[in-house]
């Protein structure tokens, strides 16, 4: 495998930024493995890192503007590296937490009109999941902040997948 | 020195101790990234991986502590900023005090 067919893992926007230089930094020569599971690596980081891409972004913004208009995304992200702050703002941590409480409490609620209605193993399928599915609802406010849309959706719709079918294949066993 | 200059590399989680290389790296003048991987080999012993690498160039570019410079034929030199300067001279500092510590506690045992 070949550097060229590796840097197409990365996402468009890398690669019109880092492809050109990355590829003569590694030259045509054949990679070993340790580089090509190095390169795949930086690939998936490429994709979900909120830095990696803000800074491809800013580069962007950068080109478009003539080198002049990125100016003030560019400080407001050094601002940002400067001071040590988290990701996320104790409002994100506020509205996350309301998310998981709110979303606890209609999954709960479900879970006991299942049961009034005597779907006992629905119901108790139903209680059991409340909290972890509420948590995984909530990601986007907070764990999954500054992610793209594809990258959140992806995150809460496959993990929520697999939860409910867990619960599903519970309640059958 | 600011603490919050000291930590603010630890922010780059596992990329913090290449940031910190190629930092020390582009102390020396601007570099394109395979110099910079040949000069961090030399200098600790440790090989970048290019995936490493450009995380951690794309990381600290957007934290401002380096800064392209024009493409020199398809590779791309960086230098480091006034900010990075300060960055990496709080860590160092940090470094050196640890680096002190330890050494005294070694010869007292």
């Amino acid at each position: 495998m070949t550097v060229r067919q590796l840097v197409r893992l990365y996402p468009s926007r890398w690669r019109n930024r880092y492809g050109e230089e990355f590829v003569a930094v590694i030259g045509e020569r054949h990679l070993s493995a340790q580089q090509a599971i190095d390169i795949m690596a930086g690939a998936v980081d490429a994709w979900t890192s909120p830095s990696v891409r803000a800074s491809v972004r800013g580069s962007a913004a950068e080109g478009r503007n003539g080198g002049r208009g990125g100016v003030s995304m560019i400080q407001e992200l050094k601002m940002k590296c400067a001071t040590s702050a988290p990701r996320y703002t104790t409002r994100d941590a506020l509205i996350s937490a309301g998310v998981l409480l709110l979303t606890t409490v209609i999954v709960m609620g479900a879970g006991i009109l299942a049961r009034r209605a005597g779907y006992d193993e629905l119901a108790k399928a139903t209680l059991g999941v409340a909290f972890p599915a509420s948590l995984i609802v909530s990601m986007p406010f907070m764990y999954l902040k500054g992610q793209s849309a594809r990258v959140q959706a992806f995150f809460v719709a496959v993990p929520l997948a697999i939860l409910i079918a867990i619960a599903y294949l519970s309640t059958k066993i | 020195m600011s603490k919050k200059l000291i930590d603010s590399l630890d922010d780059l989680g596992r990329f913090s101790e290449p940031a910190l290389m190629i930092m020390i790296s582009l102390a020396e003048g601007p570099k394109h990234g395979y110099a910079m991987t040949q000069d961090i080999e030399a200098m600790a012993g440790l090989k970048l991986g290019p995936g490493t690498l450009y995380g951690a160039i794309a990381r600290l570019e957007e934290c401002g502590w380096i800064e392209p410079l024009p493409a020199e034929d398809r590779r791309r030199p960086y230098k480091l900023t006034n900010t990075g300067q300060k960055v990496l001279r709080a860590r160092l500092q940090a470094l050196r005090a640890v680096t002190r510590i330890g050494q005294t506690r070694l010869a007292e045992n």
